[in-house]
């Protein structure tokens, strides 16, 4: 016989009645089960008869299980409610913990979701906790501020700086207590070592004062030193280390500074990487002549505010500044001066970008809550009754919805912590994906990505965000409803709220989708557009070097005279290398100098000064690099130092300031007309080139030849035979070969130099590339889940149809039909969305409008493709069903 | 089965006549309870346990009748119900009306005594 009370327990459980709970009421009601079995057999049942009359009164005992859990809420009632909330909560958690060990498929699928959406967002946020939140290394960063000279006053219109202006700002302003300025110098440091080449400034001794790092070793150099042009240097750690074998003794010992000998006298902490990140070596200023100029806008200018002065006094100080200069020198007539704060100093479009990704992951994450959501209504429905019996019991709609919550709040913690691990990883990767550049900041040197205290507060509170998004969809469709009724319902089909819940998250899903892919589209287009865009220079098989040539006077003739032509000489005959030159900037490397000219015979309004950007060059430059010589010729080894001055100018030159005629033969000469600057006549036309970017214009350039005119750091460009980088010791001999004490750097090829320009577009297109196929991936699964669900849901409708003669197609064609209304609705309005959060990349964008047709054309085909696919697989199942299968359903 | 005519007895309150005149004589455990009223009427009125129970809680709770367990020596405890005061008082007023009832029933409906 039965043990009919264990069988009647097992029944009312499935009602979602614990048992226990009610032990008397089962027991009792167990004894009239077991009585009625006696009395069948007693009439002369068989015993399965008998079991058959019992399993009939369980079979409805829906009703019952009513009755015993509203009986218990009644006892209840009448006792003071003891538990306080922590312990409710406590409970409501374990109890969740309990659920969610059950149903391991569900909840693995729900942690995974989560695991990508919140990693993707916490990766993202490490990014910005890196890059924006973190502050300079120097005590007080934020009193920290750069002066500029600017067209205006305008902070975005800023160039860098004349020094008798800083000597005007130190004596005039009020604002700041320290001030320094700098210049950026490479330096061949030689020791025992190989000389290696190495960045560093020259500086006054105010600008340590102003940073207020003290030296991990020794002391800075002073203003005394200075004035008194002492050879004194302060060095990097690593210049410490490799010069010195981070030897205690190295302070006052010498060092070999561009083939001249300085006196250590201090050494900088290990993270100390001011200006930027690399550099060994501070000397001190050491002013000459040229330095004193006022349009040769050379130097950078650092200052800290004074106690009790804000940024903005200080600003409204430089820029009153800025005016009385512009009234008292015609040099400065057309500019002014400005303020930024160093901690923000070029982190506008780092912000853009992060922004921008935050944007793409956080639509990512939400894209996976939606999913989750969904998981979450179709798990709903299988525990309606246990709702319906929750609510019975007096749980009243709040609790329900607190013990819901609970449970998702432990899937979104658990989805956090898998988050964290996806951010683990993606922190890992990232120096596959994020170009260096991207992490290197000024004034701080490579920021580290960690995981850290606010990394970690940030994914719990996008966790418990993402908790709150999803958590509540199983709540969908119970709201009003009496709970007999919900218990009547049972698992049999969803309510019309669950269905425009679902219709509504697909719809959701698709937006999101098509909003994420329509930006990493944006960014693709332009980023190709961009690579397609010519540099008006041939990259193709050039290799780049640096070599720096120390000399002491850095405007004057060079002390290498021949330095161009041993180059040649001695790359002559030598297979593998077809053409070499050099120049002093190259082309998208981000190096730049530009000088205040005299155009011979043109007459200038006092605020239409000529001027240009400046490069020294080596005869065989322009063949070696693929720029064409539009008129005249390139210089070559007769243009010798103490010959014919000579330039060559670049077109948009020519026809600025000798438009519809030759430049040819007309003269020009560097600063203003009564220096005792030679005349240089211009031999030749040179085409022009993109030289601050593939997406800049072209400037005025003209060009010196390097016998003329020194220049302190060269860059090697030689045009070679195939695959550039195979030659790089080939060239690296010539180099020695011309001066074995010249340090070679920076070997690149000028694709890479190129490549390397678009870094800045490169990361974060690869970056948000990747986010909207993640985000693409889940919605799809996301749809798809749906769809078949919705399907599945309506297995019996179908059969009806099937069997009232409706064909195979026309049954895939009425499920797809149907399924594809929302993803239209969807796609509406991702594109329409669309339009919106591409403006937010508009920075980023180069010749591709946010709403560019070609793009959304092709995101929408990609989504009606993913959506058609997602509507066909259950659709095909739908129209394979067999009819009297899909009647007997029911 | 007796079903619908006991739920729509339910539905008038003559279930809940049903029950408390069985528990007239004395103490009823819920099978019991079932039975007799099933005795009685030939066979004709059956309680489902999801039938019976119900009205049983909800009669214990106006306080017509009281349940308790009670042990005999050698058998298990069961669980038997018993008219209140308050539960009689119930029963008689209950049959007054529905005598009433049936009464003005058979006269207007021209129904024939069984």
């Amino acid at each position: 016989m039965h043990d009919w009370g264990a069988r009647l327990r097992e029944r009312l459980a499935a009602d979602g009645i614990v048992p226990s709970a009610h032990a008397e009421a089962i027991d009792e009601i167990a004894d009239h089960l077991n009585d009625l079995h006696r009395a069948a057999i007693a009439r002369g049942n068989t015993v399965d008869e008998a079991d058959a009359v019992v399993e009939a009164e369980l079979a409805r005992m829906g009703p019952l299980a009513m009755a015993v859990a509203d009986r218990a809420k009644k006892r209840l009632r009448g006792q003071p409610q003891a538990v306080d909330w922590r312990t409710g909560l406590a409970a409501d958690l374990r109890h969740a913990f309990r659920m969610l060990r059950v149903d391991r498929g569900f909840s693995a699928t729900v942690i995974l979701t989560l695991a990508i959406g919140i990693g993707a967002c916490t990766t993202v946020f490490s990014f910005i906790n890196a890059l924006l939140l973190g502050s300079l290394p120097y005590p007080e960063p934020d009193r920290l501020a750069l002066l500029w000279e600017s067209i205006d006053d305008n902070p975005a219109r800023r160039m860098i700086v004349a020094l008798p202006v800083y000597e005007d700002w130190r004596r005039e302003t009020r604002s700041f207590s320290s001030m320094g300025i700098w210049e950026y110098r490479t330096f061949n440091v030689a020791s025992n070592q190989e000389p290696e080449q190495v960045r560093g400034i020259r500086a006054t001794s105010s600008l340590f004062t102003v940073l207020g790092v003290p030296p991990a070793r020794g002391r800075v150099f002073t203003q005394e030193e200075d004035d008194r042009r002492e050879h004194v240097a302060v060095i990097s750690d690593a210049v410490w280390q490799t010069h010195f074998g981070g030897d205690e003794s190295a302070l006052g010992r010498q060092l070999r500074l561009n083939g001249e000998s300085y006196q250590v006298v201090g050494v900088m902490p290990p993270g100390f990487q001011f200006p930027q990140q690399g550099t060994g070596v501070w000397v001190p200023f050491h002013l000459v002549d040229q330095d004193r100029e006022r349009n040769s806008h050379s130097f950078q200018v650092a200052a800290r505010l004074a106690p009790g002065v804000t940024f903005e006094s200080a600003r409204a100080d430089v820029s009153q500044v800025g005016r009385a200069l512009q009234q008292r020198y015609p040099e400065n007539k057309a500019e002014g001066s400005t303020v930024t704060l160093m901690a923000e100093h070029n982190l506008g479009l780092v912000r853009t970008m992060l922004t921008a990704l935050m944007g793409a992951v956080g639509l990512v994450l939400i894209i996976a809550c939606v999913n989750v959501a969904n998981l979450q209504l179709g798990r709903a429905l299988s525990r309606r009754r246990e709702f319906a019996v929750r609510l019975s019991l007096g749980a009243g709609f709040g609790r329900l919805a607190r013990l819901l919550f609970a449970e998702s709040l432990v899937l979104a913690l658990a989805g956090g912590a898998g988050g964290l691990i996806v951010t683990w990883m993606a922190l890992r990767a990232a120096d596959l994906v994020v170009t260096p550049g991207f992490r290197t900041l000024p004034f701080r040197g490579e920021v580290a990505l960690s995981i850290d205290g606010v990394v970690l507060l940030f994914c719990a509170v996008v966790a418990i965000l993402a908790a709150a998004l999803f958590g509540f969809a199983p709540l969908v469709g119970l709201t009003g409803r009496e709970p007999n009724q919900l218990l009547r319902d049972g698992e049999r089909g969803s309510t019309g709220a669950a269905n425009r819940a679902r219709r509504v998250l697909v719809a959701a899903e698709v937006a999101l989708a098509i909003v994420v892919l329509c930006g990493a589209g944006l960014l693709i287009k332009s980023l190709s557009g961009l690579l397609g865009v010519s540099p008006g220079l041939d990259p193709r098989e050039v290799l780049t070097l640096q070599v720096s040539l120390p000399q002491p006077d850095v405007y004057g003739p060079p002390i290498r005279e021949n330095f161009c032509a041993e180059l040649s000489r001695h790359a002559e005959g030598l297979p593998g290398i077809r053409t070499i030159g050099a120049i002093s900037h190259l082309p998208l490397s981000g190096a730049n100098a530009s000088r205040g000219l005299t155009i011979e015979g043109r007459v200038a309004g006092p605020d239409d000064q000529a001027g240009a950007a400046y490069r020294l060059t080596c005869p065989g430059y322009f063949a070696a690099i693929g720029i064409r010589i539009l008129d005249g010729r390139d210089f070559t080894h007769r243009d010798v130092t103490r010959g014919e001055q000579v330039t060559i100018v670049s077109r948009t030159m020519a026809e600025r300031y000798w438009p519809g005629v030759s430049p040819v033969g007309k003269r020009l000469k560097l600063g203003s007309l009564d220096n005792d600057q030679p005349w240089r006549t211009v031999v030749g036309v040179a085409d022009d080139v993109r030289h601050f970017g593939l997406d800049s214009e072209a400037q005025r350039e003209f060009y010196v030849p390097y016998s003329q005119s020194a220049w302190p750091v060269m860059t090697i460009v030689a045009k070679t035979v195939g695959e550039p980088m195979l030659w790089q010791s080939a060239v690296t001999g010539i180099v020695r070969r011309v001066d074995p004490d010249l340090p070679v750097a920076r070997v690149q090829s000028m694709d890479g130099v190129i490549l390397a320009s678009v870094d800045w577009r490169e990361t974060p297109m690869k970056l948000l590339t990747g986010f909207a196929i993640i985000g693409l991936l889940l919605a799809s699964v996301g749809v798809y889940g749906v769809l078949a669900y919705y399907v599945s849901q309506r297995t019996r409708e179908i059969g009806v149809r099937a069997a009232l003669g409706a064909t195979r197609r026309e049954l895939a064609a009425l499920v797809v039909r149907q399924s594809l209304l929302p993803i239209v609705a969807g796609l509406a309005i991702g594109v329409a969305a669309s339009f919106a959060t591409g403006r937010l990349l508009q920075e980023l964008l180069y010749q591709v409008q946010p709403g560019d047709p070609q793009v959304i054309a092709t995101i929408v085909t990609l989504l009606i493709g993913v959506g058609l696919l997602a509507s066909w697989l259950p659709a095909r199942r739908a129209a394979s069903i067999d009819p009297v299968i899909a009647l007997r359903e029911e | 089965m007796g079903d619908p005519i006991i739920e729509a007895a339910a539905r008038k309150g003559s279930a809940e006549l049903l029950i408390l005149s069985a528990l007239e004589d004395g103490q009823l455990h819920g099978y019991d309870i079932a039975r007799e009223i099933s005795r009685r009427s030939g066979g004709l009125l059956t309680f489902h346990v999801a039938s019976l129970y119900p009205l049983l809680y909800k009669l214990e709770d106006r306080q017509w009748i009281q349940g308790r367990w009670v042990e005999k020596a050698g058998t298990r405890r069961r669980r038997s119900y018993k008219l209140t005061p308050e539960g009689r008082k119930m029963l008689v007023a209950q049959r007054g009306r529905w005598s009433a009832f049936v009464a003005a029933l058979t006269k207007a409906a021209g129904l024939k005594h069984a």
